[in-house]
């Protein structure tokens, strides 16, 4: 499949990994860009790329910001303002990719490199000067090695940063969140005071700094892009920071834009971001999102039936093929992308453009198989067709079991196989593959686990058709239309293969059951991700719900399981009789467990008023994709937030078990820590006006002394 | 004169006896105090003491009532209101002690028991003494405050909640003086001078659990911690940085004279004595491995017991050395080790060989005791539980590095610095290289995750980030 449009990189050396023979195909394409593969990391290069990458579009922010810097910078404009952009974010979210991008058109546009200051593998840290202009770039993706770390240097972020100031020059700074800190904690020890150490500190935790400042901060809406302005003491030049996270914002969500863009009047003081708003889970226009562009152009029948595979003898057969076809449909494609989404809110970790690529690979072409380090990918399924098609059983059996393990519903939940596998192979193991690390998050959302709700119902009664000698595939393509179109050729062989050998005489029952149970598995699977229903459905649309509200200003009035879960997890109320509605805190345990009714011991304890002046109240807030439960002061404290909790699945989980009475889950309970931190900053030294209870016996309880600081 | 002047332990039972002897330090003749205990347990076991033992937990609803009135709380008098308010004091008893520990919730609450009462001993070891020297031990520097009055200073300062005013005053009120009246116990401010230089020549820049210690006291030791944490806790993490100090900074004693023995029991040319500052301690794997790759439990039995006679037989020999150079104190340690193994030369069989082969090795039952007490875990359920320990009995046989859900909390918080602050997964694993530590990525970032101090990230490396707990 030669194609040298739907291949990438800026990078002369990725280049090279990716062209064998002059031919680069899309599978080349997606497992060099998996993790682990030679162009999973993008390396800024010199000269312009000439050739392009599947893309879904960059984050929110980020082409307004480059666009704005691509224009003042070949201007010439203001002498006495500068502009620096940063894109922070982890590794994996682009930033190199969004550089190299931006070198190819200031490259195009007449610029040249200076010679580099320093030659760091890797690392692009050339100036690159127009129009006597001159540019410094910072690509520090990566962390300092930890023995520099313990040193007094700075690193290439601060010192390339000072001989921007120096020069007078613009910047262009990618940097992982991890260097800031450091950055941040170092300068705070060597120089606090330093314009800098300002600077690092406000792009740590956008908080406007102190007055007087060299630095000051400008208001923004959108928690993605922040800008400022630096005015060194000793410099006759103004430099204004535009900062764009492109970490907070799920790529499986619409770009937030307003009016065509994410960010608009850029050059004034107050820029206006569009908002952030999150879908609904089963939002068809999931696919607009960036991950499902980038899997729509993946997927094209431009890089597979027009580059050869419709006319491949092994397409009957080809797992790749039929994976394609499914997620290009889109009851399994829309189906995959919820499944991701449902896997971000559920573990609050956002999928960054490294995993939708290494998770592009895993839909596609299953789990990664040692044989392709020195086969093809194409030729290894030609050779597993030939066998598919052999008169052997025994090797075709182990020719189907491969091939339908690379099938979209096994390869995205890797799980143990029943042993022996029926084709006999006793040592023969899934191959999961290690360098798809992302994959360990959709553990949570695997429908699998969560097989009680009506949606499963279509499995469980085909699963009963074995016990009349009946498929139970055919039946659930009878009673699913969209099973039905999502199965291919291969699944049906499989079946009636594994069905066969299952009613053998050699069989032992303890092995039918195995086997039973893990195909059986393996549909709940296939059905879940064609009915659009990822493990936990109901929690997570929950999150969503709440969600919405406080993105609409109406958190006032969230109705929800999860909301009134919260508070009941949060502040249970002390459960006695003529007592003012309050949670009662120990204030000198050791865990601030809240008293639920009487106790053994007398206990001192804080009441928390839930209503009237003083009372403490819980608001959520967003903060890019996270939803957080706040604890403000009341108002006669003056207000503000005491403590933030992270709302994700193991803290919804529990807040929902709770909502619902006593419950304990052990899901839930990792989140416990957490909360109890919460509930402890309302014991803590320097609250001072919250009312005192003794709690002790029925006797005592049943009527409280409240003692109260004048 | 020693190679690392650190006092002989003991293990104090209640790490609360220690911070009380850090307070009990800076107060005015402290051995004129009778012995004090908090509140006895089991009143049968005490009165086998060979002295009086008094308990400083008073009874009087009124003297509650009226020292909180007279810190601006009003509290109806009610009949369990005296002993919730005397039950906050208390702290976790350990097994088969015979007295609670009382939690220095507030300065007053330090005097409530001394190591005399709680060690139930007129001469227990110097506690306060031996917490200095590892402070000072921990730095190039010369001390010029001690860590009792670093800490010290921080209690005493003042409170904007009247509670805490309240609860000092009817502490205040509980100690006994030498005649038997309760009175506030006067602070010497002589004693707030520069108690101990700084360590050895040869200690200086390396990374050390004295390092770790003196750098998380001094982080812990400030206002903004105190007021950020939930009084209770703060006690606990003071309890929590003091204990896992001792119980790793004798472990790593023991490992430096084990060190010394190998190489003096050499008669190969001399080998470079290697600091075990930035190396292997205790071996810290994965929860899911099995418990005998885990165990650590007989480490610590041979580093210590080998490490307790290779001192003993190592200090004879620095001490001649010493005399016949007294320029020695200032030499690093290859120096020393050479002028040792000059000392030795004409001894034969070389003691440090019969060290290694077990026929001169003593257990050192004190330093054992120090170490593995301190480090694990009391109680893993209850009222009592343990949350901040970092090593885990499993059975009579194993222990395990499993730390409690609070040791690694306390660690990563004052690796950030300040409360609300945040660090990196570079930062904490540092930290964990100064104790001696060195957990994988995987099992660190678990236990990160499941205190709720991080979520992982695949590929971001040491730059993971790391949130303090408050």
């Amino acid at each position: 499949m030669p194609d040298s449009e739907n291949v990438i990189d800026g990078s002369d050396s990725n280049q090279m990994n990716l062209i064998k023979g002059g031919q680069i195909t899309i599978i080349d394409t997606i497992l060099a860009h998996t993790h682990g593969g030679g162009s999973a990391a993008a390396v800024p290069g010199r000269t312009p790329s000439s050739i392009s990458l599947p893309e879904g579009g960059a984050p929110a922010g980020v082409a307004e910001v480059l666009g704005h810097l691509l224009q003042t910078f070949a201007r010439s404009g203001d002498a006495s303002l500068r502009q620096w952009v940063f894109l922070v974010g982890g590794p994996g979210n682009g930033k190199s990719h969004q550089l190299s991008q931006f070198i190819t058109q200031l490259l195009v546009k007449g610029a040249h490199p200076e010679p580099p200051v320093s030659h760091v593998p890797g690392r692009y840290c050339d100036d690159l000067v127009l129009n006597s202009q001159r540019l410094v770039i910072v690509n520090d993706a990566t962390i300092r090695p930890p023995i520099s770390a313990g040193g007094n240097q700075f690193g290439h972020l601060t010192s390339d940063l000072l001989r921007a100031i120096a020069s007078k020059s613009y910047a262009l700074v990618n940097v992982n969140r991890g260097v800031l800190i450091e950055e941040l904690a170092l300068a705070r020890t060597v120089d606090p005071s330093a314009p800098l150490s300002d600077m690092l500190s406000w792009l740590v935790s956008h908080k406007a700094p102190v007055e007087n400042s060299v630095l000051q901060a400008f208001s923004t809406v959108g928690t993605y892009y922040h800008t400022a302005t630096l005015s060194p003491p000793d410099s006759q030049v103004t430099f204004r920071l535009h900062v764009v996270c492109m970490d907070t914002l799920s790529l499986l969500e619409l770009v937030p834009k307003k009016d065509g863009f994410s960010i608009s009047a850029i050059d004034t003081m107050v820029p206006v971001c569009a908002q952030y708003l999150v879908m609904d889970l089963l939002s068809s226009d999931r696919w607009q999102s960036p991950a499902g562009q980038l899997f729509s152009a993946i997927t094209a029948p431009s890089a597979f039936e027009e580059q050869g595979c419709s006319s491949c003898s092994a397409s009957s057969l080809c797992p790749f093929l039929a994976n394609i076809h499914s997620l290009r449909a889109s009851p399994a494609g829309l189906g995959f992308l919820i499944t991701l989404r449902a896997a971000e809110i559920s573990t609050g970790r956002l999928f960054t453009y490294r995993d939708l690529w290494s998770l592009a690979a895993t839909a596609v072409l299953g789990p990664n198989r040692t044989a392709w380090a020195s086969s093809d990918p194409c030729s290894w399924v030609s050779s597993l067709f030939r066998d598919a098609t052999s008169s052997d059983q025994r090797i075709r059996k182990k020719a189907l079991v491969e091939l339908s393990l690379q099938r979209l519903h096994y390869a995205l939940f890797p799980g143990k196989l029943p042993s022996p596998l029926f084709c006999g192979l006793q040592s023969w193991r899934l191959p999961v593959s290690p360098s798809v690390p992302s994959l360990a998050n959709l553990r949570l959302v695997d429908p699998a686990r969560d097989v009680t709700g009506e949606w499963a119902e279509d499995v469980h009664s085909s699963m009963e058709e074995w016990a009349f000698q009946q498929s139970p595939l055919e039946r659930l393509r009878q009673t699913n239309p969209y099973v039905n179109s999502y199965c291919c050729d291969l699944d049906t062989l499989f079946e009636k293969e594994l069905f066969q050998w299952l009613g053998g005489d050699k069989i032992k029952d303890y092995q039918r059951r195995d086997h039973i149970r893990w195909l059986g598995t393996a549909y709940y699977r296939m059905l879940a991700i064609n009915a659009h229903w990822p493990g936990k459905r109901p929690l997570i649309q929950e999150w969503i719900k709440v969600r919405s509200y406080v993105d609409a200003g109406q958190s006032h009035i969230i109705d929800s399981d999860l909301h009134s879960g919260l508070q009941h997890l949060l502040f249970p109320e002390f459960r006695q009789a003529n007592f003012d509605r309050a949670c009662l805190l120990p204030l000198f345990s050791a865990r601030v467990e809240p008293v639920r009714g009487p106790q053994e011991r007398n206990t001192l304890c804080v009441a928390v008023p839930r209503q009237g002046q003083d009372a403490v109240m819980l608001e959520y807030a967003t903060s890019g994709d996270a939803l957080w439960l706040c604890l403000m002061r009341s108002t006669r404290d003056g207000g503000g937030e005491l403590a933030r909790l992270r709302l994700d699945y193991f803290s919804c989980r529990e807040a929902i078990v709770s909502a619902r009475g006593y419950g304990f889950t052990e899901a839930g309970a990792t989140s416990m820590p957490r909360v109890e931190r919460v509930r402890a900053s309302l014991v803590t030294s320097s609250r001072s006006h919250y009312s005192l209870v003794l709690v002790g016996n029925m006797a005592v309880a049943a009527s409280p002394a409240v003692g109260k600081v004048l | 004169m020693e190679l690392l002047p650190l006092n002989r332990p003991e293990y104090p039972g209640s790490i609360e006896t220690v911070l009380s002897a850090l307070a009990w330090s800076l107060a005015q003749d402290p051995d004129s105090y009778a012995p004090l205990v908090f509140e006895i347990a089991q009143e049968s076991s005490s009165k086998k003491r060979r002295f009086p033992i008094k308990s400083t937990r008073q009874h009087g609803l009124e003297a509650v009532v009226s020292t909180f009135r007279a810190a601006g709380i009003s509290f109806p008098p009610s009949p369990g209101l005296e002993d919730a308010v005397l039950d906050a004091f208390r702290g976790v008893i350990p097994q088969k002690a015979f007295s609670y520990p009382a939690l220095p919730l507030v300065q007053a609450a330090c005097f409530l028991q001394n190591p005399k009462g709680t060690k139930g001993k007129q001469h227990p070891a110097n506690y306060s003494q031996i917490i200095e020297q590892m402070y000072a031990l921990g730095t190039s520097r010369p001390v010029s405050i001690g860590a009792a009055e670093t800490w010290f200073s921080i209690l005493a300062a003042p409170e904007a909640n009247p509670l805490f005013a309240g609860l000092n005053s009817l502490a205040d009120r509980m100690v006994p003086s030498q005649d038997g009246t309760c009175s506030p116990i006067l602070l010497c401010r002589e004693k707030q001078v520069p108690v101990n230089p700084s360590g050895p020549i040869w200690l200086h820049d390396v990374p050390t659990p004295f390092t770790w210690f003196h750098q998380a006291w001094n982080t812990f030791c400030t206002l903004a911690w105190r007021d950020a944490l939930p009084r209770r806790r703060w006690c606990d993490w003071a309890s929590c940085i003091i204990r896992t100090a001792m119980g790793m900074g004798y472990l790593w004693e023991a490992q430096l004279y084990r060190e010394l023995c190998e190489n003096l029991a050499s008669t190969s040319p001399q080998p470079q004595v290697s600091l075990r500052g930035t190396k292997e301690l205790l071996k810290w794997t994965g929860r899911s491995e099995a418990i005998s790759t885990r165990d650590v439990n007989s480490r610590i039995r041979q580093v210590v017991s080998t490490g307790h006679a290779a001192r003993e037989q190592f200090k004879s020999l620095f001490e001649s050395a010493m005399r016949a150079k007294p320029e020695l104190a200032s030499a690093t340690l290859d120096d020393i080790v050479s002028s040792v193994r000059h000392e030795m030369a004409e001894i034969n069989p070389n003691p440090f060989l019969e060290i290694l082969t077990e026929s001169k090795r003593t257990d050192g039952p004190n330093t054992w005791e120090t170490v593995v007490y301190s480090l694990q875990c009391r109680a893993e359920t209850g009222v009592d539980a343990d949350f901040y320990s970092l090593l885990t009995r499993r059975s009579r046989r194993f222990l395990v590095v499993e730390p409690g859900p609070e040791w690694m909390v306390v660690l990563a918080s004052l690796t950030a610095g300040a409360p609300g602050r945040c660090t990196t997964l570079g930062q904490v694993k540092l930290n964990l290289a100064m104790l001696g530590l060195f957990p994988s990525r995987e099992t660190l970032v678990q236990e990160l995750e499941q205190a709720g101090l991080a979520g992982s990230s695949h590929d971001s490396d040491d730059a993971l980030e790391v949130v303090s707990a408050f």
